[in-house]
């Protein structure tokens, strides 16, 4: 077998080139499938990416005592002035969150912050934004979003 | 010349080896993604509570109707039943007050529903709960208000 032309180069090549083809193998399955190097996020559908505006328009849709007057909370961001109403302040807790996160609520006209409850970091999930017409001809921006640095995917599906 | 090389094997053996290792790998590749499992319980629970609060549950008058409005005469057990069911799924639909007090629960009695009691740690279900925001009408007065549902599902 051995006397043919081109055998002992055969046998040469062939162990280090099954080496090879080992170790290129190993390498594929640790930076493919255990590192998930270059793995798309973009066909994934997660609960956390189809939030809508609800929970903004029901907080501007619900009913506050202002002055012994209940009025809602979109007409009382026409009057609200530095004293930002206590039971504005209860709802935007309310809504559900993950523990050790917090939903942020601000209201600005013409880039005038005049609400600005909770905290807000750089880490924001559901920003949700309503810009709502004033009879003076102004227009007010509301913006709700949650701020949560290191919820998981669960977390946030659960109050997405 | 034998005494150089310890190897004595035909081609085709080794070529064949070659081919094999290289087919089980493509194989083990499909088959990874071919059985990937995609958890689509949260996604339903999402889309439950979506059903409940901008249709099924919607709170209307003579004038219009205001989807994430509740209607509290509407959630009962029959109206839940008929606004989703899925042989494969169960569900409970919850409404709390703000202070977390129960307002009402809601058991549709779906086949899978006995094991939610059980489901957290059972391998063989998987639960999820979403929660909503909320406002509902009781005695045409609007209160503000949490919707719970809590899915489950087979694994």
């Amino acid at each position: 077998m051995f006397n043919k032309k081109g055998d002992i180069g055969y046998v040469t090549y062939l162990v280090p080139a099954l080496m090879l083809l080992t170790i290129i193998f190993i390498t594929f399955y640790i930076v493919f499938f255990v590192l998930g190097f270059g793995e798309s996020n973009t066909p994934q559908t997660t609960v956390a990416d189809q939030y809508s505006n609800i929970k903004l328009l029901n907080l501007l849709r619900s009913e506050i005592i202002q002055e012994g007057n209940v009025i809602l909370v979109a007409d009382y961001l026409e009057i609200a002035n530095e004293n930002t109403n206590g039971e504005l302040i209860k709802l935007v807790e309310s809504i559900p969150k993950p523990e050790f996160s917090n939903w942020h609520f601000e209201a600005s006209t013409n880039d005038n912050k005049f609400i600005d409850i909770g905290e807000s970091e750089d880490t924001v999930y559901f920003v949700q934004e309503i810009n709502i017409p004033t009879k003076l001809g102004n227009v007010i921006n509301s913006k709700l979003f949650l701020n949560c640095f290191g919820c998981s995917k669960k977390e946030l599906e659960e109050v997405s | 010349m034998g005494s150089k090389v310890a190897f004595d094997a035909p081609r085709w053996i080794i070529d064949f080896s070659i081919t094999f290792i290289l087919a089980v790998f493509i194989l083990i590749i499909a088959l990874v993604f071919v059985n990937e499992k995609i958890d689509t319980n949260p996604i339903e629970a999402d889309n439950i509570i979506k059903n409940l609060v901008y249709s099924c549950l919607v709170y209307s008058d003579e004038v219009s109707s205001y989807p994430g409005v509740i209607d509290i005469n509407k959630l009962s057990k029959d109206r839940i039943k008929s606004c989703f069911s899925k042989d494969s799924l169960g569900y409970t639909v919850s409404l709390y007050d703000l202070e977390g007090n129960l307002i009402r629960n809601i058991d549709p009695e779906f086949n899978l529903n006995v094991f939610i009691p059980i489901c957290e740690g059972n391998k063989d279900f998987i639960c999820s709960e979403n929660k909503e925001f909320i406002l509902y009408m009781n005695d045409n007065k609007k209160f503000n208000g949490i919707l719970s549902v809590v899915v489950i599902s087979r694994v």
